[in-house]
């Protein structure tokens, strides 16, 4: 124990006293924060996205088996201001063909951001699937969006978030009670989306990303090349005191990038839950990030082609990874990319719990997919290390 | 006869480590007694640096048998014993940024007990360094430091690899110094060096290491002595192929060339030289920087294995 204090002691000294490490470690997230909050200061404020909706659906009408009204009210229940924040959504609504053509018109003209098409047989094909029935059909709902349009993004992803919601409850619940879900679909702590709440959680990942790339690379790679490691081996301490040592070391100053990144998001005006829960998703994201640093030690021959890799798992990881914008409307290759990676599901499951928006993940998902990176990647390196050159 | 009494601190035997076909260590075998300087010497490749790492715990060895303070080892060296001995690396590096007491006060947290930051600061003369940065340190500064994480743990035997290698002659002295001021103090020091005028000042007894093999040890002395001279004439002659061979019937295996220069060594100075100076007159050869030396390490191994140290 003593040993491995006296390591993390020294690591801990030396980052602090090294002026790259302070840069990129502690500065660089927060400037990074700073600079694109600034750049879309547009959406940084809460938005408002504007939806239409056509509901041609004529069987069951007034009955409880009139599922379009529950999708509408739904959506009416986060379209009005909630805690004095402007709502996050604008509804209007139309159950002809002549308001759908309306709205679509709106839409190309920039007055909509989406509408939504619930078609005339949307009820009975409901029930039928409710009822098991053995018919083939499917409910489907169609939703009209902009292409290359930031707010029409939003209001897919936003419609996306409450339709699936509504049919987890539709299989589950058969209808009855699906109405006590409605809040679930606009996030926990408010009901508005803010770019710069959805940034600073993005970047507090990217900040432990980067320590764990960077960091724990350089503690292995850079030192193993200058043979600081086997000055250490000859000593009494062993390497998995080393590791345990070197691992405290890059967690405690992630623990305070992480205290930096929320005072500076706070400052920006984040409205950010902080509470058990999201801290202890943090100290998770923050730990299962670890073995990301010595999965690319493990990988790389020399300190340098370490670092270039570092960097290619940054970018990939940092861009697909949903940090710094939604994915929820890239196109397919690149979504099953960013589905496949731990920091989709980080920065999702990290949002969530900070109450900024709906994951378009679920908390099972955004815990385990990073953990199985993380068991990976830490038996990929324990057995593929090698703590001396050559 | 003293060599005897005194403890065994370490005992190899047979020590083999290979890498493919490369016979790294080939099957040595010594003794290292408490309190002496014990000096591994040979070129660079000879497998000095390999036995060094295996006895420190970094690199397993193949075959043999390694006794560490009555402790038989047999791939990791344990901690308690490791908390027994200090070693100095070929290359010593530090985590940059950290101060020289920054350094030692780190090196000494790993052990349970040692001597004192101030002490160690005073043996190795870094008193006045001691809060500057390690890669603001000289050659010679970083190397006494090195030493000093050795000394922290207060080691009963300090393992050496080549500790001068690279500093300037006067940075080189001063290890030297540093190096019998801890033999005084009862330390067991294994040294591994090329330069034999090191090995020669600083060690009670003298392994030569040659291509993983032990070709011959001694005291300096008993080493010189075997060699079968104690002095050595050199001088730059222009002699062909025939009057080469005259001068070895005339010298016998006194006799060694290089190139153009001629090696004569000898017991009897005058009469060796009247011989040669006479051969050269009446052959009318030229001499040129013509010297006498002591014998030396260097013309030992010359002898053993028909190749300098430093070749």
């Amino acid at each position: 124990m003593k040993r491995t204090f006296t390591i993390f002691k020294a690591l801990t000294l030396a980052s602090l006293k090294s002026p790259s490490s302070i840069f990129w470690m502690m500065i660089f997230p927060v400037v990074l924060l700073l600079i694109l909050a600034s750049i879309f200061s547009n959406i940084q404020k809460s938005i408002t996205v504007r939806v239409a909706v056509v509901n041609e659906s004529s069987t069951f009408k007034n009955t409880n088996l009139d599922f379009s009204s529950y999708m509408i009210k739904a959506l009416m229940n986060i379209s009005h201001p909630y805690n004095g924040k402007k709502p996050v959504l604008s509804l209007k609504l139309g159950n002809n063909e002549r308001d759908f053509e309306s709205f679509l018109s709106d839409l190309k003209t920039e007055k909509l951001d989406a509408v939504v098409l619930i078609p005339k047989n949307f009820n009975a094909h409901v029930f039928s699937r409710l009822s098991n029935l053995p018919l083939n059909f499917y409910p489907q709902v169609k939703i009209y969006t902009r292409s290359n349009s930031q707010s029409s993004d939003i209001a897919f992803s936003i419609l996306s978030s409450v339709i699936s919601s509504l049919n987890k409850v539709f299989w589950k619940r058969g209808g009855k009670k699906f109405l006590s879900t409605r809040i679930e679909y606009v996030g926990k702590g408010g009901n508005t989306f803010s770019y710069i709440d959805f940034l600073t959680a993005g970047i507090i990942v990217m900040a432990f990303m980067t320590v764990s790339l960077f960091g724990v690379t350089d503690d292995l790679l850079v030192q193993r090349e200058k043979k600081v490691l086997k000055r250490f081996f000859v000593s009494p301490i062993t390497k998995s005191q080393y590791i345990v040592g070197m691992s405290l070391s890059n967690i405690s100053l992630e623990i305070v990038q992480l205290l930096l990144l929320l005072v500076a998001g706070k400052m920006l005006g984040a409205n950010l839950r902080i509470d058990i829960f999201s801290i202890s998703f943090a100290l998770y994201a923050l730990i299962v990030s670890m073995p990301l640093g010595f999965f690319v030690a493990s990988i790389s021959k020399s300190a340098n082609s370490g670092n270039a890799l570092a960097n290619v798992f940054n970018f990939l990881f940092m861009f697909l990874g949903g940090l710094f914008f939604p994915i929820s409307n890239v196109p397919y290759f690149i979504k099953v990319i960013a589905y496949s990676i731990p920091t989709t599901y980080l920065a999702n499951g990290l949002r969530s719990s900070m109450g900024v928006s709906y994951s378009a993940t679920s908390t099972y998902l955004n815990v385990l997919v990073p953990l199985i990176w993380a068991i990976f990647m830490s038996v990929y390196a324990i057995r593929h290390f090698k703590w001396e050159v050559g | 006869m003293e060599k005897k009494e005194k403890k065994i601190v370490l005992e190899v035997e047979g020590l083999k480590k290979f890498y493919n076909d490369v016979k790294a260590v080939n099957g040595i075998s010594f003794k290292v007694f408490e309190g002496e300087v014990f000096t591994l010497l040979g070129p660079n490749g000879a497998g000095k640096t390999t036995t060094l790492e295996i006895l420190e715990g970094l690199k397993k060895h193949d075959e043999g048998t390694i006794t560490l303070f009555g402790t038989r080892i047999k791939t990791v060296l344990p901690l308690h014993l490791k908390e027994k001995i200090g070693v100095v690396l070929q290359e010593n590096n530090f985590i940059e940024h950290l101060s020289v007491v920054e350094i030692l006060k780190t090196f000494r947290g790993f052990y349970s007990k040692g001597l004192k930051i101030e002490e160690v600061l005073e043996i190795v003369s870094l008193n006045e360094k001691k809060n500057s940065k390690v890669e603001k340190l000289s050659g010679g500064q970083r190397q006494r430091l090195a030493i000093g994480v050795a000394l922290i743990g207060d080691p009963q035997l300090i393992f050496m690899d080549e500790p001068t290698t690279g500093l300037d002659p006067q940075a080189r002295r001063n290890v030297w110094e540093l190096i019998i001021k801890l033999k005084k103090t009862g330390k067991t020091i294994f040294l591994t060096t090329h330069y034999m005028e090191e090995a020669e000042f600083l060690s009670d007894y003298i392994y030569i290491m040659d291509h993983g093999k032990i070709i011959a040890s001694g005291t300096s002395q008993e080493l010189i002595a075997s060699f079968g001279g104690k002095r050595v004439i050199e001088a730059h002659m222009n002699v062909d192929e025939n009057e080469r061979k005259e001068l070895f019937s005339l010298f016998g295996e006194s006799a060694e060339f290089e190139d153009s220069k001629v090696f004569l060594k000898t017991s009897d100075l005058p009469r060796t030289m009247k011989k040669l100076l006479d051969w050269v007159e009446k052959k009318r050869i030229s001499l040129e920087d013509l010297i006498v030396r002591q014998s030396n390490l260097e013309d030992v191994f010359l002898k053993l294995t028909g190749r300098r140290l430093r070749d």
